[in-house]
């Protein structure tokens, strides 16, 4: 059990994105690890509004690029983030932060 | 041009500028980004440009606010606004403030390719609009109506002043001496110059019809009423209706305008529910109303109903000494539209037009311009261009009583036929010149060509 989730945790989540994208998305991807742990900073100090912020960016940017999960835990963020809901951020941001770690693109 | 137009994209976001500009550039317009209102106000005002497209929420100063404050500085700059998913709250303001789209985020970048070519195909549009209507208000400004005679320049007074009011206007004077001008120039320099101008000419309508065509009718109204339609008085809302030759309105008719006018309220034809319209009434004739009054063919209310202002256009012989600028007016017209080099008439020319009687006024002077520019081969019109009849007329003389052969029905039929004969073969059989020249409808013209037989000489 330990090792299908461990197996789950580490495959490599392919998208066939927009060839026109090619040069933008590697750029995207790392400004969003960036986000990540800045929304980890901002958990530690409880600055909720940042980490509602930059929910609503990815929320509002994800789905334009074809990215329709950043959209989804970009909405997730910023509803946990409004509701002060400290543990829920936690969750959502592993689950961002996986996605992130394991999204490769294919452009055609 | 539509592909090369200036977009200002304002959005707090760095990613969705850069995807914005990304877009957008690659579709060849030219892209402008800013992080907030504020920004995108200075950069506008720097460097106008042809689309806004905007994010709603944004620190400073956001994407509604933007819009008011444009449109508040009196930009009409196409504004598209985007929303986050759940925040669309303002929406209906945005809409009400002319926002000629919004989308919600996220959206497929190709979207906003379509909504950008929209919205500014829709600016393109308004900004032509508005510029045939200033066309249109400067070709019926106060400066248009020529004439420094006195009689002309106290119509223009009155025209100046009825301008300046909502008050229902009567403006007699013979055919042809610029009562459908005078009409114009109060609507496109009055209060209601925004709205339309609807003109209706009496005379061309008999009885059923004109009412059908006033108000409007409802579908089975009457055989032909194949579907709902809308009348002059409905066309006319918020602008300025105008009702040439009054004076031809049938008694049974003249009731039910005056309702309208003191009530601004009617129904279609054959309808049953009451429609409102904020119009103002200009009407005009060349008859003698109160003659009409006094015979009975006119109803009094209504006389005094349409007569608030009241302006008398002067006949040409009138002000003859309005003749050379008049004349100046129509060459310069005239030239320009036939692409012709005309500079000006001989002395010859001009003597002869200055001793004409002009019965029908200054539009048919400015039809004998019009045919003078046509025949003229070099730069200067002689004699020889102008199509006038120098010869000795029976409607250009004093006649006398050898003239009046038989019954007043058989001297006017007699006069009539002369006269129409003479205008077709004038216009080169070109009906709807010849009835202008004669200032009846051309449907008259047709009916009188039939009634006396009348053909190609």
């Amino acid at each position: 059990m330990s090792d299908s989730n461990e197996t789950r945790r580490t495959e490599r989540i392919i998208v066939h994105v927009d060839p026109e994208l090619e040069d933008l998305l590697p750029g995207f991807l790392e400004d969003w690890k960036e986000e990540v742990t800045s929304i980890r900073e901002a958990l530690e100090r409880n600055d909720y509004e940042t980490i509602r912020k930059l929910g609503h960016n990815m929320k509002g940017i994800g789905g334009s690029c074809g990215l329709e999960p950043i959209t989804d835990m970009g909405r997730l963020l910023e509803e946990a983030a409004k509701a002060m809901a400290q543990e829920a951020i936690r969750v959502h941001l592993e689950t961002l932060s996986s996605y992130l770690e394991r999204v490769e693109f294919v452009y055609e | 041009m539509i592909g090369n137009s200036k977009i200002l994209v304002a959005d707090d976001d760095p990613k969705f500028q850069k995807l914005m500009r990304f877009t957008l550039e690659k579709h060849g317009f030219e892209v402008t980004v800013c992080n907030d209102g504020i920004e995108a106000k200075e950069a506008i005002g720097h460097n106008p440009v042809e689309l806004i497209i905007s994010d709603y929420v944004m620190p400073n100063m956001d994407g509604l606010q933007l819009l008011k404050t444009l449109r508040e500085e009196g930009r009409d700059t196409p504004f598209i606004l985007i929303t986050a998913h759940g925040s669309i709250d303002s929406t209906m303001e945005a809409i009400k403030l002319g926002t000629v789209e919004y989308l919600t985020k996220p959206f497929d970048p190709e979207e906003i390719v379509l909504a950008a070519q929209k919205a500014l195909n829709i600016g393109h549009m308004t900004r032509e609009l508005s510029e045939l209507r200033e066309a249109v208000r400067a070709k019926y400004s106060f400066e248009n109506l020529i004439g420094q005679s006195p009689s002309m320049q106290e119509a223009c007074r009155n025209i100046h002043k009825a301008s300046q009011t909502t008050a229902n206007v009567l403006i007699l004077g013979e055919t042809g001496t610029g009562k459908e001008l005078a009409a114009r120039a109060i609507h496109y320099n009055g209060p209601s110059k925004t709205g339309p101008f609807i003109p209706v000419s009496c005379s061309a309508f008999s009885g059923g019809t004109l009412e059908s065509e006033l108000f409007g009718h409802v579908k089975g109204a009457f055989t032909d009423a194949y579907r709902d339609h809308k009348g002059r008085f409905e066309l006319a809302d918020k602008g300025t209706l105008f009702l040439d030759e009054v004076g031809d309105v049938p008694l049974s008719t003249q009731v039910k305008l005056l309702r309208v006018l003191q009530e601004k309220r009617f129904e279609r034809v054959g309808g049953q529910q009451t429609l409102d319209s904020d119009f103002r009434l200009i009407a005009a004739t060349n008859k003698d109303l109160k003659d009409l009054v006094r015979g009975g063919l006119f109803r009094e209310d209504l006389f005094y109903r349409l007569s608030v202002i009241n302006i008398t256009m002067p006949p040409l012989r009138k002000h003859l000494e309005d003749i050379p600028s008049l004349v100046k007016h129509f060459l310069q017209q005239y030239t320009r539209i036939n692409k012709k080099d005309i500079k000006t008439l001989s002395l010859e020319a001009m003597k002869v037009i200055q001793s004409h009687p002009w019965p029908g006024n200054v539009r048919q002077l400015e039809n004998a311009v019009e045919s003078a520019v046509a025949m003229c081969e070099g730069n200067m019109i002689k004699l020889a261009d102008l199509q006038l009849e120098l010869g000795e007329l029976p409607s250009e003389r004093t006649p006398d009583s050898k003239d009046y052969q038989g019954s007043l029905p058989q001297v006017v039929a007699a006069v009539e036929r002369q006269m129409i004969q003479k205008a077709l073969d004038q216009n080169e059989w070109v009906k709807a010149r010849a009835a202008k020249a004669l200032g009846v409808s051309e449907r008259v013209l047709s009916y009188k060509i039939d009634k006396y037989g009348l053909g190609k000489g």
